[in-house]
């Protein structure tokens, strides 16, 4: 079978690319900053064919007559029409307005609105739209991703998304094609991508392009801003958590473009005086993070461009105390104590376009990537004889350890082979460092002369991860357009070998121009486990290699569905979608990733995932009334021969009903209003029912505990009350000489929803844990 | 601008972030369903005793006033060998609440020791309750081949102490699980080995059973299965630090060894309580569910074969 889909589709590309004319190329960029535009669609109004640019803005119509009448057009912003005579392969470049200026959106015909025609699982995620919905303080990128149809959030307080019964390792989250290893700063109440550097968010949950690969369960691809390259511009921002600022233009002349952006938390910096007026207790940790982008982007000639881009994040916690208390009449004892931990993420692309004659775009990437978690325990008592001076010191010192590097060399090659056919290929190979894990422990006692100075190592792991791939998306008719992709990839290190063919497989049948029938499959196959205690994402999840027992994931998922554009006014989509997982990996009964000395592999169990669900999304982009509709109905279970005695259970974040509306109304040029409502079902949590006598008393000094037994029929027993929540925003702006002043003011659960965070005892009394009450906001912004 | 007319703004600034850091962390309750109640059952067994086992009841998650221990004195509680009844339980009112094996046995049988290879299932009928049931195998004992003792001195304590070696024999190609107990008979009384006075650093060893109540969280006993000495013949170490040998002019006294082969439900009992124990109330750690192989309730019925040795001391 699969011989004779291969033996069609060679068919196919062979007639196709003898039978083309003319060909014209280029990129579409925006007319007022010279950003090249992705997703633009370029067409031919005399042949009437059309294509759509990469994600580097570039486009090639093929197969066009001698004259033709091409422009561009993006979300209803067209470029001029060019009207040519062509005697040869041509290149043009057209400008096109970017929606992000617009105030509103001028309705397009359906047949270039390409949302509706979306493979399945493919969702564009506007950065205007980031703008104009409701904030904690600003804009996140992660906050809008978990808003989405078949997409969960977790719990506050915990980073990342869960999508479609997939754990929170299982993202694949990109900046500019480098993959992120954390994505969060304050345990997920900020995303890392600051949402003034970002040009566009593509977020895919099925239907993968083989062109993506390495995690089982979503792609995120965000693709930051290039630089202004007609003048020097900015926009500072100031929030009630944080500030912001980006700077973006043309370096020297407008072939190098400039763009530095960043942000910085500074609750440290007034936690001090929030101390000394004991509105915070004494020792309430100080908290930063900060991030930094900065890109640089040279244009030689038309042909080719590189772009250098660096990004750093940091999160940093710390808890500092000190005392001193008269132990005898001439004796006194000092306590210092000081704990950090943080957690950060350093990463370095260069890029290289290149466009080889009219049909060849070639993207080569070697880049950088360095995620690493540390926590730092100093304890030191000094005792001191005030009038012999004689002094002793016990020192303790604790500290834990975690890194992962990435060092990465790929090339994507993009060659149009007519208006129908569209090859995409590419090879690369990921070299990666990972130290799963360091405890020291240092013990200091003058007093009775004794020293213990210990470490528990996990060996670093040092493997590299090759992966190649072949997609062709192929309209054979009218009606239907079908990618077909194959990726084979790899896993070596010196002690284990993996590799797996990763086919894909979607299909869009067009039933008229606003009703699409879509469906689909695609395995997706992850060498890098992470593994997460009590399954909730933080930054001390530690991420280990497909080794020592454990077998790569994989995830195989088909899905079904339709897009409906309805009178050009809301566009229904409905996915179905069932996916199974092999080799989940989970932590075993009473292990805990940091506090237990054992090697990760000692702690953890494999076995199997199975959800599926449907997903229904009503969006309206047009018009000043805008808003989503985005409901899902899903279960996620885990079977673990090793856990729960074998029998299945409810996924961590198995969300049975899970519901997101927001709207936007636009006032006036000036003011809009916002809202957004989200309502989720519980999420399971294990919890005893009964207590019973034990039949031995092993008594446990450090818990307490050995009176009695708690009986858990089974993990994730229980469910957490549901969560809902109202944002409400408003949005001011004004432009004056200075520039456009912006102000939002947001407030955050406006009906001061106690959403659960997690459950556990208090007395014998089930009680929940809640973080976020309602909370105000306030930003100011000035672009400029 | 004048830095006065930034307090206002200030002052909204410094409350509403003490207004979301102060209401942080707040709990709110839970309500959990009840699904009633279940018959406890938990019976150790052993070659050397005759059967006695705790029949009780399990309570609501949430009843704060009541005590863990709910001794049922209405039970019908029969035990089964080859589908047959051998026996019905008699109800005992001492039930002593303290003790590495708690709460002790309020039915006991007046006739029926367990037998090494020997399958028996329990029965417990009250009325109002689901009835329960399991059963257990007395693995064959592995005999204590040989114990020897030796005087040391502790370092850095400086007190005397026994070092022992009790050695015995893995039978070969089967799956083994082993308890080590030692007690010690000074005059008429015997008792435990306790009050830091026996530890047992021996790789082999996987558990510990360690009573707070008796023995101030010292040892009682350790287990191990033979997954590192499979039909090998093994020296089992462990030291006695209060040196009998040393106490009392002119006494007789003994410390006696007891090797115990338990099944595995015995080994997984004792490995998945230590580990709820250890893991009670700690927010990082992936909860534990205890075994049991009790159908239709809760707790524990298995069984262990002993093999005895001693020590006696002169004076």
């Amino acid at each position: 079978m699969v011989k004779y889909i291969f033996s069609f589709l060679f068919l196919i590309t062979f007639q196709l690319a003898f039978s083309q004319k003319h060909s014209i190329s280029g990129y579409v960029e925006d007319l007022m900053t010279g950003e090249r535009v992705i997703g633009a669609n370029v067409v031919d109004n005399i042949g009437k064919n059309a294509v759509q640019t990469n994600n580097y803005g570039f486009y090639t119509l093929r197969n066009v007559g001698e004259k033709v009448a091409v422009q561009a057009i993006y979300f209803g912003n067209t470029s001029d029409i060019k009207e040519l005579t062509l005697t040869r392969d041509t290149l043009i470049n057209f400008s096109v307005r970017s929606v992000k200026e617009l105030n509103e959106v001028v309705v397009v015909s359906s047949k270039y609105n390409n949302s509706v025609n979306n493979r399945l699982g493919f969702n564009n995620i506007s950065v205007k739209q980031l703008t104009s919905l409701p904030a904690l303080g600003e804009p996140d990128l992660l906050k809008s991703i978990q808003s989405q149809a078949g997409i969960k959030g977790g719990v506050e307080g915990s980073a990342g998304i869960f999508v479609r019964g997939g754990g929170g390792g299982e993202n694949l989250f990109m900046l500019d094609e480098v993959p992120i290893y954390n994505v969060s700063h304050l345990y997920g109440f900020f995303s890392a991508f600051n949402s003034s550097a970002v040009k566009d968010i593509k977020l895919i949950k099925g239907c993968f392009p083989a062109r993506y690969g390495g995690r089982a369960s979503s792609v995120v691809d965000v693709r930051s801003l290039d630089g202004n390259n007609k003048s020097v511009k900015g926009e500072f921002s100031l929030g009630f958590i944080s500030s912001r600022f980006t700077l973006e233009g043309p370096l020297f002349n407008d072939k190098t473009t400039f763009l530095i952006s960043g942000r910085r938390s500074y609750f440290d910096l007034y936690s001090n005086s929030l101390k000394s007026l004991k509105i915070l207790a004494k020792d309430f940790p100080d908290y930063y993070f900060y991030d930094l982008n900065a890109r640089i982007a040279h244009t030689f000639t038309q042909k080719d461009k590189i772009y250098l881009s660096i990004y750093k994040g940091k999160d940093n916690i710390q808890n500092k105390n000190e005392s001193s208390v008269m132990t005898g009449k001439s004796s006194m004892s000092t306590e210092s104590s000081n704990e950090t931990s943080g957690w950060g993420n350093l990463i370095g692309s260069f890029r290289w376009n290149h466009t080889n004659g009219t049909r060849l775009f070639v993207n080569t990437t070697l880049s950088y990537s360095n995620y690493n978690y540390f926590s730092d325990n100093n304890y030191v008592n000094i005792k001191k004889d005030t009038v012999s001076h004689n002094q002793s010191e016990k020192r303790m010192v604790a500290s834990y350890r975690s890194n992962i590097t990435d060092i990465m060399i790929k090339t994507d090659f993009d060659y149009a082979l007519s208006n129908k056919q569209n090859l995409t290929f590419g090879a690369g190979n990921t070299f990666r460092t990972i130290q799963p894990g360091e405890n020291h422990y240092l013990a200091d006692n003058q007093e009775i002369n004794e020293k213990i100075d210990t470490s528990y190592t996990n060996r670093i792991i040092v493997a590299s991860e090759p992966f190649s791939y072949v997609e062709d998306e192929i309209k054979a008719t009218e009606n239907l357009i079908i990618n077909a992709g194959l990726r084979l990839s790899g896993f070596l290190s010196d002690s284990h070998r993996w590799f797996n063919l990763e086919p894909r497989l979607s299909a869009n049948y067009t039933v008229s121009p606003s009703l699409v029938f879509k469906a689909g499959y695609s395995r997706m196959v992850q060498y890098m486990h992470l593994l997460s205690s009590s399954g909730v994402s933080m930054p001390t999840d530690l991420w280990v290699p497909a080794a020592n027992g454990l077998l790569p994931l994989k995830s195989d998922q088909i899905n079904l569905g339709f897009g409906w554009n309805w009178g050009e006014k809301l566009l229904f989509s409905v996915e179905i979608y069932h996916k199974w997982l092999t080799n989940t990996t989970d932590i075993r009964d009473g292990m805990s990733l940091i506090t237990d000395l054992a090697p990760w592999y000692d702690k953890t169990a494999q076995g199997h995932g199975i959800s599926k669900g449907i997903e229904l999304s009503v969006d309206k982009q047009q018009g000043r009334w805008k808003g989503s509709f985005h409901y899902t109905l899903s279960s996620a279970d885990r079977i673990y021969s090793e856990i729960n005695n074998g029998q299945s259970f409810p996924f961590k974040f198995d969300r049975r009903h899970d519901l997101n509306i927001s709207v936007n109304y636009q006032i006036s040029p000036r003011w809009d209003i916002s809202a957004m409502w989200f309502f989720g079902s519980g999420y399971p949590v294990t919890l005893p029912v009964e207590r019973y006598a034990p039949a031995l008393r092993l008594w446990n000094y450090d818990t307490s505990a050995g009176d009695e037994i708690g009986y858990m029929p089974s993990r994730n027993n229980c469910r957490l009350p549901a969560y809902h929540r109202l944002d409400l925003g408003i949005h001011y702006k004004k432009t004056n000489r200075l520039g456009e002043h912006g102000i939002s003011f947001d407030i955050f659960n406006a009906y001061n929803r106690h959403n659960p965070v997690n459950a556990h005892f208090y007395f014998y009394i089930p009680v929940y844990t809640y973080l976020l009450p309602c909370i105000p906001s306030v930003t100011y912004t000035l672009k400029f | 601008m004048q830095f006065s007319a930034l307090k206002k703004p200030i002052n909204f600034l410094l409350f509403a972030i003490s207004l979301l850091l102060q209401t942080a962390c707040q709990l709110e309750q839970i309500s959990l369903p009840d699904t009633g109640r279940k018959i406890v059952l938990n019976g150790l067994i052993n070659s050397d005793s005759l059967i006695r086992v705790y029949v009780g009841k399990s309570i609501y998650i949430s009843d704060s006033d009541g005590f863990v221990v709910q001794n049922l004195d209405n039970a019908k509680v029969y035990i089964y060998q080859n589908g047959l009844i051998i026996d019905s339980l008699q109800h005992d009112f001492k039930v002593i609440n303290w003790g590495v094996f708690y709460p002790s046995g309020n039915y006991y049988s007046k006739k029926v020791k367990p037998l090494p290879g020997k399958e028996y299932r329990i029965v417990a009928k009250i009325p109002g309750l689901p009835d329960v049931s399991a059963t257990a195998i007395l693995p064959n004992p592995v005999k204590i081949e040989k114990v020897d003792a030796a005087e040391i001195r502790l370092d850095p304590s400086n007190e005397d102490a026994l070092k022992c070696n009790i050695k015995f024999a893995d039978p070969l190609n089967e799956t083994n699980y082993y308890l080590v107990e030692v007690f010690y008979k000074y005059g008429d009384q015997i008792t435990p080995i306790i009050s830091e006075r026996f530890t047992c650093k021996d790789p082999v060893v996987e558990e510990y059973l360690s009573d707070g109540e008796i023995a101030g969280g010292n040892l009682a006993g350790v287990v191990f299965s033979d997954k590192v000495i499979n039909g090998k013949t093994y020296s089992l170490n462990l030291t006695i630090w209060r040196n009998p040998a040393h106490s009392g002019v002119g006494l007789r006294s003994v410390i006696y060894f007891h090797l115990y082969s338990i099944s595995e439900n015995y080994f997984k009992y004792i490995r998945t309580l230590n580990l709820y124990n250890a893991k009670f109330g700690k927010p990082l750690s992936e909860p534990v569910q205890v075994f049991s192989n009790i159908t239709g309730g809760y707790g524990i019925f298995a069984g262990a074969a002993v093999s005895c040795d001693s020590l006696v001391f002169n004076r």
